[in-house]
């Protein structure tokens, strides 16, 4: 049976997706809408008469005019049919605002709707004080006052909206049939004042209260955004964030390490025949288990970025930190996308979509892939403790610990540095404007996040099962096969792997490297961390016990290659475009193939550039 | 507080203020009105403005009209919260009681004049 389709649309912070995570119990999962793919959430919700109704998580819009990608997305899912209901979010703490957006909303669409008037706790702490039944009068629309954090006013709204979807549709409203986004700027400001007239005569009667301002917010900006203390309390954040993904996070991926070397151990003990034992342990386990220690680091950094943007402290930060991305030509907002990239780049690489501006996204996809994701973190630790010793070179810091800092840090200045001649290059003109908006500081809702966090894992666990778990059996066959006498593998030498390797060595050699390691760099297209893996297989370390696996991969490489080869293939990782997942959310996003190209030979010439520099220095 | 009349909503005013010969018009208001109208940009923090214009540019139509959509209108009262650490810029401005944050450079496409400090 097909059940109802509702769309969740609302203001950007008016609590939309608290409400999309309390609203929904059932799995969530990633929206794919007449033809446009919305990274946004869809979930199943239970109606009070025992029926159920999916609900689809749209991006936040301040209006039906496109201004941004996201409200684009918006105004195209609104247009096109399949929507049996919607859900209207706003901010109760700001109603003019909150009546035009409605009033915009429902003049546009025939949809049977609901209007959420939300954060309406923080409102009535405000003295704001609405008659909810006079604005469902003039709006014809129910109103239901809800506070998705504290759950309250939800079960109301969805008996509202099951006989809402009962009743016939409403009225056509005619804005929204073609004229929105082509209107002429005269047009469009005078139909924003008529909303505005218009909500000024709904809120003559409903709006009993205007209250008083947020006192609360304005004092906590008040050190925030303190000339000095501002700063400080930034940097002390940023810092915070970093220490505990690194250390807060290496005791469960030690916990997820040894688990699988652990079910490897007892794949190599079975009496399974010797090419399933491969199978399992080489192909299927080794790529999972060395994808899924990730897990804890992308958790940590996302439980951190949710908490921080849910409380507020998110906008303060662009703010701030808009004058300082201005010097290279960035946009404040990126600084969150490319703060999500040090987990993984491809969220980095989505959530850029909340940069308004076509030019500003576009730079930002573009330098994003030379933030050091955490997938290389393990090709980093295994090349440093191969290549560099582990001197000390004063103040508690040792040689190994300054050059993975060194390693970030090139790629932080090369992001800057791309990002300022692309931005030369490729765009001219003045810098197009910043807006965005400070919202009230809320406290964050834990239940709300850890939905959040548990979206992110699905997806996550997803890729593994899919994209990773693929490559790694295919590469496994490249690997083993083809077979030699009897039941033995011909050795790595012969195999399919070998041929490719030998294949794209004359390209290679120039910078240090044989096939071998190009053998090894084919499988990092699915995953940089990959990697590690196929060289443990190419070097035929084999698992005995007492030392691990990776002490004696890097033992292995370090009688195997010179300390150039080591050094140049630590420069190729800083900057070569590698993990598939990347290229294709940067094509979706980049959209023309010009710069989606442009990217991918700027990031390969910047790899061989820097790996021909180190291998000259260092032969 | 502001009184309801002062409110104008006047869609006139807005949609001619984008050509040029509306803007004529406004500048001639303002100078009859000896009210010089000063850019949002040039204040700091703690100034109480009200909307007396709009400094059309072509390139910011459409950042003016998403202007307009969070309430930046004729006659509107503002308040200037807060400036970035840096550069002093942006700015914080609370509006129809959200607060928004606007580069100096693009504020100055909102012309206002202060009000009197006693309210």
């Amino acid at each position: 049976m097909l059940i109802p389709r509702i769309a969740l649309v609302g203001t950007p912070n008016a609590g939309k997706t608290a409400l999309f995570n309390f609203l929904t119990r059932s799995h969530q999962r990633v929206a794919n809408y007449s033809g446009v793919t919305i990274e946004s959430a869809e979930a199943d919700f239970n109606l009070p008469s025992g029926g159920s109704a999916a609900l689809l998580d749209l991006p936040g819009a301040y209006s039906l005019r496109p201004y941004t990608e996201e409200e684009n997305v918006l105004a195209d899912v609104l247009r096109a049919p399949g929507l049996d209901g919607m859900i209207l979010v706003v901010d109760a703490t700001q109603p003019e605002r909150a009546v035009r957006f409605l009033i915009e909303v429902l003049d546009a669409t025939s949809i049977p709707a609901v209007v959420a008037w939300n954060l309406s706790d923080l409102a009535r702490d405000r003295g704001i004080r609405v008659d909810c039944s006079a604005l469902s009068d003039a709006l014809g629309v129910p109103v239901i006052s809800t506070s998705a954090v504290k759950g309250f006013g939800l079960d109301s709204l969805k008996g509202f909206l099951e006989s809402a979807l009962k009743n016939q549709k409403r009225s056509k409203g005619a804005f929204l049939d073609q004229s929105s986004e082509s209107a002429q700027p005269q047009e469009a400001s005078q139909r924003i004042l008529s909303f505005y007239k218009k909500a000024d005569q709904v809120l003559k009667s409903a709006l009993l209260e205007k209250g008083r301002a947020d006192d609360r917010s304005r004092k906590i900006d008040g050190i925030l955004l303190h000339p000095v203390a501002g700063p400080v309390i930034l940097t002390l954040v940023l810092l915070l964030i970093f220490q505990l993904m690194f250390n807060l996070a290496s005791y469960p991926m030690e916990w997820i390490e040894s688990f699988f070397s652990w079910v490897q151990s007892g794949v190599a003990d079975s009496s399974l025949p010797v090419l399933l034992k491969s199978f399992l342990s080489d192909g299927v386990l080794a790529g999972i288990g060395g994808t899924l220690v990730f897990l804890p680091q992308i958790l940590i950094l996302f439980a951190l970025i949710l908490f921080l943007e849910d409380f507020g402290f998110m906008a303060r930060a662009v703010f701030m930190l808009d004058h300082l991305m201005g010097k290279v030509g960035l946009h404040g907002r990126a600084f969150l996308p490319l703060l999500s990239s040090y987990a993984c780049a491809v969220p980095g690489i989505l959530s850029t979509r909340a940069i308004e501006n076509r030019r500003d996204r576009i730079i930002t996809t573009m330098i994003i892939p030379l933030t050091t994701c955490s997938a290389r973190i393990p090709v980093y630790t295994l090349l440093i403790s191969a290549f560099i010793p582990n001197h000390p070179v004063g103040l508690g810091l040792n040689l190994q610990g300054l050059v993975m800092f060194g390693l970030y840090a090139s790629g932080i200045g090369f992001s800057l540095i791309s990002g300022a001649i692309l931005k030369r290059f490729l765009f001219s003109g003045k810098r197009p404007p910043l807006l965005i908006e400070l919202p009230s500081y809320k406290r964050p809702s834990f239940q709300s996040l850890a939905r959040g966090l548990l979206y992110r894992t699905r997806l996550f666990l997803k890729r593994v099962g899919t994209v990773i778990l693929g490559v790694s059996v295919v590469i496994w066959f490249l690997v083993s096969f083809p077979q030699g006498e009897g039941a033995s593998v011909a050795g790595i030498d012969q195999s399919y792997a070998a041929k490719v390797g030998r294949w794209i060595e004359p390209a290679i050699r120039p910078i240090g490297m044989d096939w071998r390691i190009g053998m090894a760099l084919i499988p990092t297209l699915a995953a940089r961390e990959v990697m590690v893996g196929t060289l443990a297989t190419v070097y035929a370390v084999q698992g005995d016990s007492g030392v691990s696996n990776t002490e004696r991969l890097s033992l292995a490489i370090k009688k195997e290659w010179t300390l150039a080869t080591g050094l140049s293939l630590l420069a190729w990782f800083i900057f070569a475009p590698m993990c598939i997942s990347t290229l294709a959310a940067a094509r979706r996003e980049l959209g023309k193939n010009s710069y989606f190209l442009l990217m991918i030979a700027y990031l390969f010439s910047l790899a061989y550039g820097a790996s021909w520099c180190v291998y000259r220095i260092f032969i | 507080m502001s009184n309801d009349d002062e409110f104008s909503h006047n869609a006139q005013d807005h949609s001619t203020i984008l050509t040029g010969e509306g803007w004529i018009v406004y500048k001639l208001r303002m100078v009859l009105n000896s009210e010089a109208p000063q850019k949002l940009g040039s204040f700091g923090p703690g100034s109480m403005l009200r909307i007396v214009g709009f400094s059309p540019e072509a390139h910011l139509q459409d950042f003016l009209i998403r202007l307009f959509e969070i309430g930046f209108l004729l006659g509107e009262e503002l308040e200037i919260l807060h400036d970035a650490p840096l550069g002093r810029d942006p700015i914080s401005v609370r509006i129809k009681g959200g607060v928004y944050a606007l580069r100096r450079e693009d504020a100055n496409l909102v012309l206002v004049s202060p009000l009197a400090a006693a309210c």
